[in-house]
């Protein structure tokens, strides 16, 4: 058996644990930091690669079988997304060398930021709902730590946000399992999926999926629950706002397309309407909040929420094309919402403010920051050839193809908004005239990751073919949950 | 204890509530840990049945078992909530400090 | 607090928490007990100390450290019992357990590779609730 599988989990935590003991060795931690990012980018590249030759790979840990032990699985949709989240991490690991100030500071960032990684790693991979619940607490809890340590008020203020919601989201979990436990008997996913298949309309059915949906909303997001996001997302220090616009949320996303694909196949259509007309409301107030900020980062952070609307659009439509559109939406508004994050921490660095009004002149002070912000922009507002364009299309050529004209009608009109605000906030900070000269000089290496963000988007949209068609694979294979349960309880 | 159990969990979920909904941050915290041990007695009564024994260790094999599993589940959940409720307190009591206020609304007041 | 009877207590029960907590950590492995309460017990003893005598008298703030390595101590030694498992069993988390007859006394006595986990979750609890207590307790 492979230990393939694993090593996505273990890697991280074991360079995390490395890095606490290693507290007081600076050079020693940044050998150990770039040896494991570069193993773990690896790795998931050749679990991704394998996952696609060979099918649904399964993992017994402490070696119990199936329904007993906490088994993991990958399948093409996890290996996506752990690439993208590696992808992500690298670059934001990079980044913070150069934008965190003290030694002190970056020995509590990457040991907290590797545990955070081996979190996100294990969501996408563990095929148990309490080990699920778990990992979102590993998660939860680092990003808890990493939002509050630089101690500023407005990071402190969204910390008790972010904390009374995880309290409050965990304790929905626990229910919800609680619920699932005494109408089952198991808390093995696949083994659920077999269980509850028969009583797929019973009542504590229909309310635990109802829990589930705000559970992972919450996370996810979704328009009720999108309070605490906008204060989070924009007070976080910048490497981290890029991880939780880029892969965090998505962790809520891919808990619901879980769970809606494999455990409560049957209540698919009872919950399309709700799910699609909550999209749409996102969508629409997400937009609405982001065209009347005046910084920077929250203006990313309330797009964030109307994407996060576009994704549940997707897997409203319940079809094979409408979910690899929503896949390629999360690879692709991943890329581009981590780059824009960390384009704005550039100039949060240059001025020690994210107020718009008072940025300007970057068109004159780096050509190269302006460009890569434009790819962003245009990107992120659908304008061809970026990998933008082809999102959106995928999703409304999907909806129009399921004959959702509202939802359809919403999102275009919703994408004229989007790009609106972007180019409003472009314009603001690279063409507009600003006297005041900027406190520092802008460091070249905080770019790097940032052009390297950009630069990947632009090339998912002109080689979008191949992307596009693993998602629709990743999604066929969500759509047949029996190869899933067969990888988990078949071969033993 | 049929009735008992619910009547328990509505009454935590019911009193966390309200003062969650208070404006002391204090409070706050006290009514997410109600929350929190609400959903854990609903976690323990999913494998409760009424005159089980201890599981594993219980000594008489004709009577039936707890189910220990949501037993096992609500100690993680218990350790999780803890560390996460260690956390706020800390972040209430930073707060405490900077501001000199425990009001909610005031903390939102001053930003910056 | 100055409170002579609390004082008087402390020295006479905190030892005694500790020491059973020892006793609980070890009989975990088949009876109630176990890493997570026999590290909360033993930091109960230690926040006894803290609030009869204050931070000075054992210096809680200078042994930072030691508490500091304590717990990503601990993190480390579950961590490799896992990968033990996986080296030696086959499967990561994998538990092992060894009867070795002991010399002198001659009874079979259990080893298992579970209890060092436990060991290991005993540091964490133990390290980061005395931290917690010396970070909460600063500056008053």
């Amino acid at each position: 058996m492979s230990h393939l599988l694993v090593l996505p989990i273990l890697i991280p935590l074991g360079t995390a644990i490395l890095l606490l003991l290693l507290r007081f060795q600076p050079m020693a931690r940044r050998i150990v930091i770039g040896l494991s990012s570069l193993l773990i980018v690896a790795v998931n590249i050749s679990l991704l690669l394998k996952i696609n030759a060979e099918g649904i790979q399964s993992y017994r840990t402490g070696g119990w079988a199936a329904p007993y032990g906490i088994i993991l699985v990958g399948d093409l949709f996890s290996g996506i997304l752990l690439v993208l989240g590696c992808v992500i991490a690298v670059c934001a690991v990079y980044y913070s060398f150069a934008y965190l100030k003290t030694d002190a500071q970056k020995a509590l960032f990457h040991a907290l930021f590797f545990f955070l990684w081996a979190g996100t790693n294990g969501s996408f991979l563990t095929g148990d709902i309490f080990n699920l619940f778990v990992m979102f607490e590993i998660v939860l809890m680092s990003i808890y730590a990493l939002l509050t340590m630089l101690g500023e008020k407005k990071q402190i203020e969204a910390g008790i946000k972010l904390i009374s919601m995880g309290l409050l989201s965990s304790a929905l979990f626990l229910v919800a399992v609680g619920g699932i436990y005494a109408f089952a008997g198991t808390l093995n996913m696949a083994d659920l999926a077999v269980k509850i298949k028969p009583h797929a309309h019973h009542p504590l059915v229909s309310a635990v999926a109802m829990l589930f949906i705000g559970v992972f909303g919450l996370k996810a997001a979704l328009m009720p629950m999108h309070f605490w996001l906008p204060d989070v997302h924009s007070s976080a220090p910048t490497p981290i706002s890029a991880m939780l616009s880029g892969i965090l949320i998505k962790v809520g996303v891919y808990a619901i397309i879980r769970i809606f694909c494999l455990i409560f196949v049957d209540l698919q259509g009872h919950f399309q309407t709700f799910i699609l007309t909550l999209a749409c409301i996102t969508m629409f107030v997400g937009a609405m909040g982001a065209v009347a900020q005046t910084d920077l980062k929250r203006v990313l952070a309330y797009s964030s929420v109307s994407q996060i609307g576009y994704i549940f659009m997707g897997i409203g439509f319940f079809s094979v094309a409408g979910m690899g559109a929503a896949i390629f939406y999360i690879i692709s508004h991943g890329i581009i919402k981590a780059s824009l994050f960390l384009a704005a921490g550039v100039l949060k660095k240059m001025r020690g403010t994210m107020e718009m009004s008072e940025h300007g002149n970057m068109m004159k002070i780096s050509p190269i920051f302006t460009l890569f912000f434009l790819i962003g922009v245009f990107s992120l507002g659908g304008i061809p050839p970026s990998s933008g364009f082809f999102m959106k299309f995928q999703l409304i050529k999907a909806g129009l193809d399921g004959a959702f004209y509202l939802p359809v009608a919403v999102a275009l009109v919703v994408s004229l908004f989007t790009l609106f605000y972007l180019i409003q906030a472009w314009q603001k900070i690279c063409l507009h005239t600003q006297e005041k000269a900027p406190e520092n000089p802008l460091n070249p290496h905080l770019l790097v990751p940032v052009g390297v963000l950009a630069l990947l988007a632009l090339v998912l949209g002109f080689a979008s073919a191949p992307v596009i068609d693993l998602a629709n694979a990743a999604s066929e294979q969500l759509f047949t949950p029996e190869l899933y349960i067969n990888a988990v309880m078949g071969k033993q | 204890m049929k009735l008992l159990l619910p009547l328990v969990i509505g009454v935590l979920f019911a009193s966390g509530t309200y003062l969650m909904l208070q404006r002391n941050i204090l409070k706050l915290v006290l009514g997410l840990s109600l929350i929190g041990h609400g959903a854990n007695v609903v976690l323990i009564s999913s494998g409760w049945i009424g005159t089980g024994q201890v599981p594993i260790l219980g000594r008489d094999e004709s009577m039936p078992f707890v189910d220990p599993i949501p037993q096992a589940l609500v100690l993680t959940a218990i350790v999780i909530g803890f560390a996460a409720l260690a956390f706020l307190l800390v972040l209430s009591l930073r707060v405490y400090r900077d501001l000199k206020t425990t009001d909610v609304a005031e903390i939102k007041g001053q930003k910056g | 607090m100055n409170s002579l009877i609390f004082k008087t207590i402390t020295k006479v029960v905190s030892p005694i928490l500790m020491i059973f907590s020892l006793y609980l950590l070890l009989r975990g492995h088949q009876l109630p007990g176990g890493g997570f309460i026999a590290g909360l017990m033993t930091s109960a003893g230690f926040v006894m100390i803290y609030l009869a005598y204050g931070c000075e008298r054992f210096d809680f703030k200078h042994r930072s450290r030691v508490f500091y390595f304590m717990f990503s101590g601990g993190l480390a030694l579950s961590f490799l019992t896992g990968l033990a498992g996986l080296f030696v069993g086959g499967y990561f988390l994998k538990s092992g357990v060894a009867h070795v007859e002991m010399p002198l006394i001659h009874e079979n006595w259990e080893f298992a590779s579970a209890a060092v986990f436990d060991i290991g979750v005993y540091l964490v609890v133990c390290g980061v609730c005395v931290s917690l207590m010396t970070l909460l307790g600063e500056e008053e």
